[in-house]
């Protein structure tokens, strides 16, 4: 009877264990979804975001354009980002922003390290006080 | 040292004659009667009768059910984290979103980035509606915008990025996009909100044309763009 309630608890424990990792998986991928997809897109046309590698530098470039006459000031911060095994590292981040309705902006870091890289790339649009949040990333690039 | 046989014999003999005596002590079977066992011993017995006649793989049901439970959720924990399907068009592919469609620029492979230095190219653009005129224009080696503007503020904006890994993402809630052709290779075409934006690609660059216009001048000004050699 000991033997079937320990075994009937031992099975309860790995399912919750496995669950949790994939509700967890479910989150992450759920909460970068929602930064993407909130708050709909009602001040901004299109963002683009992209990483290059030219002259021994990483390049992060991170654009966005606005609603001419609704949007009225953007920010544009950028992140390179280094993968470390599962997750992704912050490496350097610069915010710029532009009174205006659209922005780009262009960072680069010099030598980096072998591994896997992307840009992190946070679109702020203000229509007056009010502003959304769009979050974009560029594909991975190997280096 | 020789065994004490006589000995030995004595103590067995001592011990059977002790042995008849208690035995003899205790009642008979017809003295004792007929026994009954407690309701719980007997339903003791009964599950274990019933456990040895059932055959192995009923007896293990439970278990095997239970391994099964496991090993289906390990499989869904990882088919969580496993993303959209993706419908590939052209160079590049789309994942449409609900609120936007996401456009991921695929890098061709005789184009893996070196070391050298990249820079856009140097476009002309021989087409712009009457009426629109020059209002900004801006480039680094990674892009390049220019707008435009009529007098009832009507834009028209142009850029040209680098493809460098790129995702672009699209504000196209509630609407489709189209296939559309430019340079002769397809682009995608978005109306929304009364801006008309296409959006295409070549090898080194991602083109984007968007403007308060209808499709056709949007696909005019798109092929009126030229690379300068």
């Amino acid at each position: 009877m000991v033997k079937k309630i320990f075994s009937m608890l031992l099975c309860l424990v790995f399912f919750l264990l496995t669950m949790t990792f994939g509700v967890s998986a479910k989150m992450v991928q759920e909460e970068e979804e929602e930064i993407q997809v909130q708050p709909r897109y009602s001040y901004t046309v299109s963002t683009g975001t992209s990483l290059y590698m030219s002259n021994g530098s990483l390049i992060c470039h991170g654009e966005v354009e606005g609603y001419y006459g609704v949007a009225t000031k953007v920010t544009i911060t950028l992140r390179l980002q280094k993968k470390v095994l599962f997750w992704w590292s912050d490496e350097q981040e610069w915010t710029e922003t532009y009174n205006q309705y659209y922005g780009s902006s262009t960072k680069s870091k010099a030598n980096p390290k072998g591994g896997t890289y992307r840009t992190e790339a946070v679109y702020t649009v203000y229509s007056g006080s009010s502003s959304e949040t769009i979050t974009g990333y560029s594909s991975e690039l190997k280096i | 040292m020789k065994r004490d046989k006589s000995g030995e014999l004595m103590l067995k003999q001592a011990v059977a004659a002790y042995m008849e005596e208690e035995f003899a002590r205790l009642p008979s079977e017809d003295e004792i009667g007929e026994h009954h066992f407690s309701p719980e011993f007997e339903q003791k017995m009964e599950a274990l009768l019933t456990r040895g006649i059932r055959p192995y793989r009923r007896r293990t049901a439970g278990k095997r059910v239970a391994v099964l439970a496991a090993v289906i959720a390990l499989l869904a924990a990882c088919m969580l984290s496993v993303g959209a399907v993706r419908e590939s068009i052209v160079s590049f592919f789309t994942e449409v979103y609900e609120e936007f469609t996401a456009i991921i620029f695929e890098q061709p492979e005789e184009s893996v980035q070196t070391d050298a230095a990249v820079s856009i190219d140097e476009i002309e653009i021989t087409y712009i509606p009457e009426g629109f005129e020059l209002v900004s224009e801006s480039k680094d080696d990674i892009a390049r915008r220019v707008e435009y503007a009529d007098n009832s503020d009507k834009r028209i904006i142009i850029r040209q990025t680098l493809n460098g890994n790129m995702q672009r993402s699209i504000d196209t809630e509630g609407i489709k996009s189209e296939e559309v052709f430019v340079w002769g290779q397809k682009g995608i075409y978005f109306e929304n909100k009364g801006v008309s934006t296409i959006i295409w690609n070549d090898e080194k660059q991602v083109f984007y044309v968007s403007g308060n216009l209808n499709k056709n001048e949007i696909v005019n000004i798109a092929e009126s763009i030229s690379i300068i050699a």
